[in-house]
């Protein structure tokens, strides 16, 4: 096994794991908080994906011709701001009622993945309806598709700007859960509820923040995902977002740096098995559900092991 | 006056039953995944049904339209429909593999002539009087792929196939016995998941085996970005694939310029009409869809034409108890098919196996997202 | 209920029911005599995936992964070795695989077949509840989703197990009509009997808090984990069914959207009650057919025109608005005759 070859793998298993980090990250605050597996998640990151593309179609008359980078980011800024609308939405319209009622979980859940079949669908019909077909190439400036030459490596660009702006991020959301009045509130949301709201706290904004937040990070995952694989469908936030859920399971669900770390092993796990063992390689999809179950069986609280008893995120 | 009467009274009695109505049912798939395959074989049927509907003795042909979803219970229930209830004395379709072997034991109870056009794995048509294929099958269009190569002393190749379609699956197999056969060598074969977007892996592995040919019998949608990442990769070697990735303006799409030069198998070409009927044909389409027909809608209506010309060569049945008779007349017509002019070339179908002999491909190739023919091959 | 009445009762809707098997096919043509064969399967399948998410209050996304298992059992055990090498085209079928076979054509081998389908799926169920059912809650409902996951692609990619991604046909087809209702009017008495017993009320206890049930003694492992089991023994033997009456099976029909609709049907019937589950399926199907010009371009009400895949956004849709104004669905967890008695002891 040559050197050159290990390094690309571990280049591209930073590169996908790094996804995978920024949308479990939504998946951990969310649960963190209402203790509740928003399936509508990875559609969510599908909804920022298609939005950008969208926008830019309108941007450029749908020629998709001249993107340049401030048309790129007003696009894809725009879009991130929409997609943590759709994220709150979903929790005003779809949750907010049921939790007011004090709903059985099994409620929220079938109601979460009412939400992520409507998104879905719904996209669907605008796609074929409207775009002229469910795939959809996605376009972005030339710049990032520029190719690094290492010896025998290729590194494209994107795939280092990724797990930088990835790491960013996290530190971003730290910040702002440790150093800021919305994150203390957060955290003591997530630590008890009902106390926060005798308090005087007005949670559903804080919960709100919170949904918008995941969806924005879910959105920038979905944008840098449409950018390193440039094909967009409706469906195409299902199984990424399933197995992101996965990685913050795996990282300790309710551990923001958690997310971010079980986001990087699947991504590895997925790129270097089917790189060395390429007979494994029609598992691939199957990895982060094996992943879990061990997680499961061995330390149910995940790598980062969150004692919710004492300590959030 | 009393022969007036009579006359008359014959007269109308002769239209009623001159002006039957005869249905050929028609189930595909309108909706779900590949509802655009679907709707674009329903428009190439529907494109010669208006030309060819009406039977020497006046009796008109009615389709009778019904969507599979591509999902095996809506197909079942689909056929049965078709046959019980709406009375159809043949079906056109389904047009996928999976779906055509779910109605194979339905149209063996029923004893209802079928004809598929592009179901191309074999087993499609075995063991069954009544299943017949307008198409050549998987083991020839990997074939064809396979001689292609070796002509161009492109001795050895790697694979990569879907795992999750039947039809790439069995593509890729009849690709390796063929080239096996001929003296080529597999390196490696290498396997994809449908809607998977990260080929890095695959990429990397073909890279470091350095092969002088690609065979990739996968869907356009894959076949694009798996396209994009190879070529970002400096990976130069030609590509092919099936009739699957028929699909060059998204493939460029999706590729960009990385989709320039991958050439595939198709049934048919739109620039070379291989005969009168089929230039006449690919002339209405365009005037009336504004776009050339695809392999899809050339070969749907083909089996549409099959259908037609062999019911034409059985009397009508004057009442419905006939109606067994009168398929079983048209099965068996169907199935004695010869040198009949149809969209992509004369057909002519075997009456022991139900598959078309000798049935040429073509091979193209995309330059700058348009197709260029390459050349034909005969079996 | 007294025992009499209870057995009365059993014995009306059985003949009821047998006698409406039996004519039916004279009366209606064959595609609706399909209709209602697959009616009947997913009684089978909604009734039982109502036992563990609705009765035990367990929220799992299962039962495409069990339907599969079973459908693919009965499927390799009754089709006959020469068949197998003709069919497995990818690899050489396992040798066990391949030589295992009960004789169709004898009576009971089919009965055998399904049953034995029925215990394999329950097995998984039991090496499944170990990890799933040491955490509590939302874990269950990923895992198992991952769990249909995995059990789809093992299919694929083992092909001389399951002939991967080409599936399986000519399976032979003697789940006729009347066997299939037949079985499904067993199944249902055997889940009702279930649920009124005393496990069902332990499964009730564990749905309704689970630390009570463990503090009043319930092992609720113990009856989380049967529930599951028989749940899956249910949906193992209507997989069989479902491939011998469709008579060709594959990997992709097993997806997702399998599970989705068994719980549209749970859900709209009301968890957790069996008449409620029953009727849902009739209209589901039923559903499914009245709302399919929504797809069909050539279609319009008014402004509205129908777009492909319309119908499912409305579908969402109207899974949303049920969970959010009649979240207990059409009869809570109530049955059916719980009403009629409500409304004749109010007349009284």
């Amino acid at each position: 096994m040559d050197i050159g070859f290990v390094l690309q793998q571990i280049i591209n298993g930073f590169s996908l794991g790094s996804m995978y980090a920024l949308i479990a990250i939504g998946y951990t605050l969310v649960y963190g908080v209402l203790r509740l597996i928003n399936f509508a998640h990875g559609d969510i990151m599908m909804v920022g994906a298609f939005l950008t593309f969208i926008l830019l179609g309108i941007f450029t008359g749908w020629k998709f011709q001249h993107i340049n980078m401030p048309l790129f980011f007003t696009a894809a800024g725009i879009a991130i701001i929409l997609t943590s609308i759709v994220g709150i939405l979903t929790y005003v319209i779809a949750y907010k009622p049921l939790l007011d009622k004090g709903a059985p979980k099994i409620s929220l859940l079938i109601t979460a993945i009412g939400i992520s079949f409507f998104l879905e669908s719904l996209f669907n019909v605008i796609a074929n309806q409207y775009l002229g077909g469910t795939y959809q190439a996605f376009y972005f400036p030339k710049w990032f598709s520029k190719i690094i030459h290492i010896g025998d490596i290729t590194i494209p660009i994107l795939t280092i700007i990724v797990p930088i702006l990835t790491i960013l991020l996290l530190l971003l959301v730290l910040f702002i859960l440790y150093k800021t009045k919305v994150g203390i509130a957060i955290r003591a949301l997530a630590f008890d509820i009902s106390t926060v709201k005798l308090m005087g706290a007005n949670s559903n904004f804080i919960i709100a923040f919170v949904f918008a937040l995941g969806s924005a990070l879910a959105a920038i995952g979905g944008i840098a995902y449409a950018m390193a694989y440039p094909s967009i469908d409706p469906y195409m936030g299902m199984l990424v977002g399933l197995k992101a859920f996965a990685a913050a399971v795996v990282g300790g669900i309710g551990s923001v740096t958690g997310a971010v770390i079980g986001g990087f092993i699947l991504g590895f796990v997925e790129v270097a098995i089917p790189g060395f063992f390429p007979e494994l390689g029609g598992w691939k999809d199957a990895f982060a559900f094996i992943l879990l179950i061990f997680v499961l069986l061995f330390k149910p609280t995940g790598i980062m092991g969150i004692d919710f008893e004492r300590q959030r995120f | 006056m009393r022969k007036l009467v009579a006359l008359s009274i014959s007269a109308i009695l002769a239209s009623t039953l001159m002006a039957k109505e005869i249905k050929v049912g028609v189930l595909q798939p309108l909706t779900g995944p590949i509802a655009a395959f679907g709707q674009k074989t329903l428009d190439g049927i529907k494109l010669v049904h208006e030309k060819y509907n009406t039977l020497p003795n006046g009796d008109k042909i009615k389709l009778v339209v019904v969507d599979n979803q591509f999902d095996k219970i809506q197909t079942v229930n689909g056929y049965k429909r078709l046959v019980s209830n709406e009375n159809v004395v043949a079906v056109e379709g389904p047009l996928a593999s999976s779906m055509a072997l779910a109605v194979k034991r339905f149209a063996n109870d029923t004893k209802t002539p079928t004809v598929t056009q592009i179901a191309t794995n074999p087993r499609v048509t075995k063991g069954t009087k009544y299943i017949s294929r307008t198409c050549f099958t998987d083991d020839f269009q990997g074939t064809v792929a396979a001689k292609y190569a070796l002509k161009h002393n492109l001795d050895n190749a790697v694979v990569v196939f879907d795992m999750k379609q039947d039809y790439s699956v069995g593509l890729a197999k009849a690709f390796m016995k063929a080239y096996k056969k001929g003296g080529g060598k597999i390196l490696k074969t290498l396997f994809i998941n449908t809607g998977d977007k990260d080929f890095n892996a695959q990429v990397a592995q073909i890279k470091k085996l350095n092969p002088k040919f690609i065979y990739t019998p996968i869907y356009a949608p894959e076949e694009g970005l798996f396209l994009r990442q190879l070529r970002a990769a400096g990976v130069k070697a030609p590509v092919m694939g099936g009739d699957g990735i028929a699909d060059p303006a998204l493939l460029k799409k999706l590729a960009g310029k990385a989709a320039n030069g991958v050439m595939y198998t198709d049934h048919f070409d739109a620039a070379k009409a291989p005969t009168p009927l089929s230039a006449k044909f690919i002339k209405d389409f365009k005037a009336k869809y504004g776009r050339a027909p695809s392999a899809f809608a050339a070969t749907g209506a083909d089996a549409y034409l099959v259908i037609f010309n062999a019911i034409k060569q059985c009397d009508t049945p004057a009442t419905s108890n006939d109606l067994s008779k009168f398929k079983s007349c048209v099965n068996n017509a169907i199935r004695h098919t010869k040198n009949l002019e149809a969209v992509t070339g004369y057909l002519t179908i075997d009456p022991n196996t139900g598959n078309p002999i000798n049935k040429p491909a073509v091979i193209e190739k995309i330059v700058d997202g348009k197709t260029q023919f390459v050349e034909l091959v005969k079996p | 209920m007294s025992a009499k009445k209870y057995f009365t009762l059993i014995a009306i809707v059985t003949a009821v029911f047998v006698a409406f098997l039996y004519f039916s096919p004279k009366i209606f043509g064959s595609y609706t005599i399909t209709v209602l064969s697959n009616i009947y399967i997913f009684i089978i399948l909604a009734v039982s995936y109502n036992l563990i998410n609705g009765v035990t209050g367990q929220f799992s996304l299962e039962p495409n992964g069990f339907v599969a298992i079973g459908a693919y059992v009965t499927a390799i055990l009754l089709l006959s070795p020469e068949i197998k090498d003709e069919l497995y085209m990818l690899s050489e079928p396992l040798p066990l695989i391949r030589d295992v076979f009960l004789d169709p054509s004898k009576p009971f081998n089919p009965f055998l077949a399904l049953l034995i389908s029925g215990f394999v799926a329950s097995l998984v169920a039991l090496t499944l509840a170990f990890p799933v059912f040491r955490v509590r809650g939302d874990y269950l409902a990923i895992v198992t989703l991952g769990f249909g996951f995995i059990i789809r692609i093992f299919l694929i990619n083992n092909p001389e197990i399951s002939n991967g991604s080409m599936g399986l046909d000519s399976i032979p087809g003697f789940a006729s009509y009347f066997l299939i209702g037949i079985i499904c009017l067993i199944v249902v008495i055997l889940v009702y009997n279930i649920v009124y017993s005393r496990y069902g009320r332990a499964m009730k206890a564990v749905r309704d808090d689970e630390d009570a049930a463990l503090a009043m003694g319930v092992n609720t492992f113990k009856t989380k984990t049967l529930a599951f089991m028989t749940s899956a023994f249910f949906e193992g033997v209507g997989g069989g069914l479902l491939a011998s009456s469709i008579g060709s099976i594959s990997p992709d029909q097993f997806t997702f959207m399998l599970t989705f609709q068994l719980l549209i049907i749970i859900v709209l019937g009301g968890l957790g009650s069996i008449s409620g589950s029953i009727i849902a399926t009739f209209l589901f199907i039923g559903g499914m057919e009245l709302l399919r010009p929504l797809d069909d371009s050539s279609w319009h009400f008014g402004p509205i025109h129908g777009i492909p895949g319309l119908r499912m956004v409305v579908f969402s849709i109207l899974l949303l608005l049920l969970m959010l104004f009649a979240r207990r669905g059409l009869l809570g967890d109530k049955e059916i005759w719980d009403y009629i008695k409500i409304k004749r002891r109010i007349n009284e």
